[in-house]
């Protein structure tokens, strides 16, 4: 097996280095330095004896006459294998097998313990090679096991092998008729090789079994070293058809592998050719190499040239002319071709006939053998010319001649009615006419449709003429301009070519409706797939603006008129001075030149703050409204417009609160333009922040609460929006009562928080002011909860908004004793009123544990804000009182 | 010939305007035709400076030239119900006045 190996490597390499197909050429020295190369020893030796034998074995088979010297490494480790008593079986083999080939000089005691082993000599012999042979079957191919049914070629050549190790062991002679039976196997096997036409025979194998699919090349190996050996042990001659010996080289040799095939009885002679291309104008001599498989010279013959076959028909002409030889360079010469030989592809019939008869017996030639030979030549073009002609009378309008294979550029032009006509001829160098295998006349459009037509031939000529008005359909009625194209081309035509002959201008008629359109042309990838151009962005080029001076003088000039129509009105005596004495028309006058200078302004503002404009268009009731927001980042002005029936109302409305919504935080833009545009009075609205509002409302600050205005101070923007209702909830913490001029200034706050409250307290406090006042209850104004909800959409922000109020200590919530999830709001302030009223009504009713009361009001109602107290926090606030008492 | 004719006319228009006595046409209607001339003179000016550059800024063009042209319509129609020639219409000055104001104010509104 790994001999085989060794061979199947060396074939590998060789079919990848050249690959030769019908023709067989012996063992060249490719093989031999590819062998070389892929069996390099390092440091002096192959690693394994493994490998050391199967290098040897390629070398000795291929003939390599400078062998690497490996020969004192290999036998110093044949030697300690041998010597060691302790080496594997594999091992031993390995090491007897390189030996075999090298013969290295072992000392003998060195051998002794070893060749009891070796001299086993087999008693019933017979009987094993009867049992073996019982695994043949009737077509001479064998069975791997008696398991097995299925026989195959492989299994032959192990058991042929096998047979001919135990004729060599058998201490006794063999049966012969065991012998003459196993020859006839033999013959069988043959009987079934595989052959090709080319004359290679091989072994299929057509089992597929455990061991995997064995090919034909390890079959016919198996095979072949089967018979080796054992036409080495057996003493008669196998007497095998030479013709099937001859395939088997070839069929090792036609992929590259030098097979042993020369042991098979007789050596096979290879005939081969160096070149079987061969040229007519360059006159190629025709050389002829006979060989054996491996390279070596044939002993003395002639080669005769019997038979010429034309490729593609059956005629051969028969020729008997012996090839000249030459010694020099051990080739057989043709000389002379003979006359009926031209360009073209010819099989060529060769026969070995040996000088001295006795050569038969050793040599196998194979009887004839055919190659196939091409020759080529130039082919000569000549009376090459393209025609228009006039349909109707085929008389010639325009005629060019071409040079044929060379530049043209003719430039022609016909219409529907008229035709093309390209002819020339093709001479073979022997001065014949010559049919190349492609002759093809191509037709392409500016729009990339193209049209091949085939230049068919008359007898010498090649001639095609293009009727164009049969052919409008096919050309899809397009007119423009057609590269015409000329491909003529053969594998024996040194001189092939496509070449563009030029241009014609087709004038076809208009495609009617139905016409079929153009196939769409197959794109080319790169276009498809490839970068695109580089996007280059075309601005709009600027306006011309005209010249600074020009537009400023025609400014003045615009003003001129103004200027002009003043005079005039100077000169007219106009009276301007009216301005009504009354009062109402006289504030309707000042209303409207108010509003038209508020227009200005805004145009102003609109001119020098552009950047931090913007300017918001809406409708509202069917008339325009003119929005114009002056927006800066710190200060917000809104300014609603509206004009009125005949004029313009401006009302500036300055107030602190202004936009600013509930808690301080801004009004958003989407409730400021809603409230804009559901307003049915139209008012410029121009809120501006003005110092003295602000100071105004600071001193009132100060003077009730110096804290807080640190704590503004500040800037936390938390405590800020915290910041009305901590003032609301001041003069409430103060138990004492206030004095007059404190409620007062409280009472005109309240007015003007409610601008900026939050709609939750507004709705509590409108539905405080709807409690019923009955005289008999004496229940102070409370609120549900489920009211407030009810009336406000949002529950969230309610729920928000009354927490914050709750720790604002301005609302105390109260949980019903209903069973329903509900809570009762009360004031604090009207809670305090409440407990009040209990605590007198006890007094009336003389009971004494009023103090805690007071002890609750001044304690817990501060710090507990839930709606309810656990007994155990009551219990820790009295004791941290008591505490604070005792210090 | 005929253009001779039309210059003829031309300078006896305007030597009839001149020699007019000034009483001849109240001062108010005098005001108006002033306004009149000053918006026509005004719109002018923008055509020619949109002849000589150019219409750059078309919609600063537009709205300059019909602003002018429309105040000097209004003015006319003015001129028309103020002038007391016109006996046929019956006018309240005050309600002319006040028609002109919003219709003008309409017209530069929109």
């Amino acid at each position: 097996m790994a001999r085989n190996l060794g061979f199947l490597v060396v074939a590998l390499l060789v079919l990848a280095s050249s690959c030769e197909s019908a023709i067989f050429s012996p063992v060249s020295d490719s093989h031999r330095s590819a062998a070389l190369e892929l069996f390099s020893p390092v440091d002096g030796s192959f690693g394994s004896l493994e490998e050391t034998y199967e290098a040897l074995k390629t070398f000795a088979v291929l003939g390599i006459e400078k062998k690497p010297d490996i020969r004192t490494s290999a036998c110093a480790s044949v030697a300690d294998i041998l010597q060691s008593t302790s080496s594997a079986l594999k091992d031993l083999f390995h090491a007897l097998r390189v030996n075999g080939i090298l013969r290295c000089d072992l000392k003998n005691e060195a051998f002794r313990d070893q060749t009891s082993v070796v001299d086993v000599h087999l008693g019933d012999a017979d009987k094993i090679f009867r049992s073996i042979k019982a695994l043949s079957q009737s077509d001479g191919r064998w069975r791997l096991s008696s398991n097995n049914p299925e026989s195959s070629n492989d299994a032959a050549g192990i058991a042929l092998e096998t047979l001919a190790g135990v004729i060599s062991l058998a201490s006794s002679e063999i049966d012969h008729s065991l012998i003459a039976t196993l020859k006839n196997d033999i013959a069988k096997l043959f009987d079934g090789i595989e052959r090709y036409d080319d004359g290679t025979c091989y072994f299929d194998e057509k089992l597929v079994d455990a061991r995997g699919h064995h090919g034909p090349l390890s079959a016919s190996a198996s095979v072949v070293r089967g018979i080796t050996a054992f036409a080495a042990v057996a003493s008669e001659s196998l007497n095998l058809p030479g013709e099937k010996i001859l395939g088997l080289a070839k069929f090792f040799l036609g992929i590259g592998i030098p097979g042993s095939a020369k042991d098979l009885g007789s050596v096979p002679l290879i005939l081969s050719l160096p070149a079987t291309v061969l040229s007519v104008t360059k006159k190629d001599q025709l050389r002829v190499r006979v060989s054996t498989v491996l390279g070596s010279s044939a002993p003395p013959l002639s080669v005769k040239l019997m038979q010429i076959f034309i490729s593609g028909s059956k005629n051969a002409s028969i020729i008997d002319q012996k090839l000249k030889f030459d010694p020099d360079n051990s080739v057989h010469v043709l000389e002379k071709l003979p006359p009926n030989v031209n360009v073209g592809n010819y099989i060529f019939s060769f026969e070995v006939v040996f000088d001295d008869p006795e050569h038969k017996k050793n040599y196998v030639t194979g009887g004839r053998t055919k190659v196939p030979i091409h020759f080529t030549g130039i082919i000569k073009i000549d009376g090459a010319e393209i025609a228009v002609l006039d349909s109707d009378l085929g008389s010639i309008e325009t005629q060019k001649k071409l040079e044929l294979p060379g530049e043209n550029a003719v430039a022609l032009s016909a219409n529907h009615l008229q035709k093309l006509r390209l002819s020339f001829q093709l001479i073979t160098p022997a001065g014949q006419a010559f049919k190349p295998h492609q002759a093809f006349l191509k037709l392409r459009h500016e729009s990339g449709v193209e049209h091949i037509f085939v230049v068919g031939n008359s007898g010498k000529k090649f001639e095609i003429i293009l009727d164009f008005l049969g052919l409008v359909e096919k050309f899809y009625y397009l007119s423009g301009s057609y590269e015409i194209q000329l491909t003529i081309g053969d594998s024996v035509m040194e001189n092939s070519f496509l070449q563009p002959l030029g241009h014609i201008e087709l004038d076809l008629p208009d495609a009617p409706e139905k016409a079929a359109r153009p196939p769409p042309q197959p794109i080319d990838p790169y276009t498809r797939y490839g970068p695109k151009a580089e996007i280059t962005h075309i601005f709009r080029a600027p306006e011309k603006r005209p010249p600074r001076e020009l537009s400023l003088a025609f400014l003045g000039l615009v003003l001129l008129p103004f200027f002009g129509f003043l005079a005039g009105l100077v000169h007219l005596r106009a009276n301007l001075k009216i301005w009504p004495k009354s009062t109402v028309p006289a504030t309707f006058a000042g209303l409207f030149h108010l509003g038209i200078a508020a227009v200005l302004l805004l145009y102003a503002f609109f001119w020098f703050k552009t950047p931090d404009t913007e300017l918001i268009v809406g409708r509202s009731l069917g008339m325009d409204i003119l929005v114009l927001s002056i927006a800066k980042q710190e200060d917000k002005k809104l300014v609603l417009c509206q004009p009125t029936s005949s004029f313009v109302f401006v009302a500036l409305h300055i107030a602190e609160g202004g936009p600013i919504g509930p808690n301080g935080r801004p009004i958003k833009e989407s409730r400021r333009t809603t409230s804009s545009t559901a307003l049915p009075t139209f008012l410029i609205y121009v809120r501006i922040r003005t110092q003295k509002r602000q100071e105004k409302l600071n001193t009132r600050k100060n003077k009730r609460n110096p804290k807080e205005n640190l704590r503004k101070r500040k800037g936390d923007k938390r405590n800020q929006d915290l910041e009305p209702s901590t003032s609301r909830k001041r003069p409430r913490d103060i138990s004492k009562p206030e004095s007059e001029d404190d409620v007062e200034n409280s009472r005109s706050l309240s007015l003007e928080e409610n601008f900026t409250f939050s709609d939750t307290l507004m709705a509590l406090r409108m539905m405080r002011a709807q409690f019923p006042h009955i005289e008999k209850v004496s229940v102070e104004p409370f609120v549900l909860q489920s009211q407030l909800y009810s009336s406000i959409k949002d529950r969230t922000q309610v729920d928000r908004e009354l927490e914050s109020l709750r720790r604002d200590k301005l609302l105390r919530m109260f949980k019903l004793s209903t069973g329903q999830d509900d809570h009762a709001i009360m004031f604090t302030e009207d809670y305090l009123n409440q407990i009040e009223r209990v605590v007198r009504r006890m007094e009336e009713k003389k009971q004494n544990d009023l103090t805690v009361f007071e002890w609750f009001k001044m304690h817990v109602i501060k710090s507990k804000l839930d709606t309810s107290i656990s007994h155990q926090e009551l219990v820790k606030v009295r004791k941290h009182q008591n505490q604070a008492l005792l210090y | 010939m005929g253009r001779s004719a039309t210059t003829k006319d031309a300078q006896a228009l305007f030597h009839s305007l001149r020699s007019a006595p000034p009483t001849a046409t109240p001062n108010n209607l005098k005001i108006i035709d002033l306004y009149i001339v000053f918006a026509a003179v005004t719109a002018v000016i923008q055509v020619v400076y949109m002849a000589i550059v150019g219409s750059f800024p078309f919609n600063s063009f537009l709205s300059g030239v019909l602003s002018c042209v429309g105040t000097a319509v209004l003015a006319v129609s003015l001129r028309i119900q103020v002038n007391k020639e016109n006996k046929n219409l019956r006018i309240y000055l005050q309600s002319v006045l006040l028609l002109i104001l919003f219709s003008a104010i309409w017209y530069f509104i929109w």
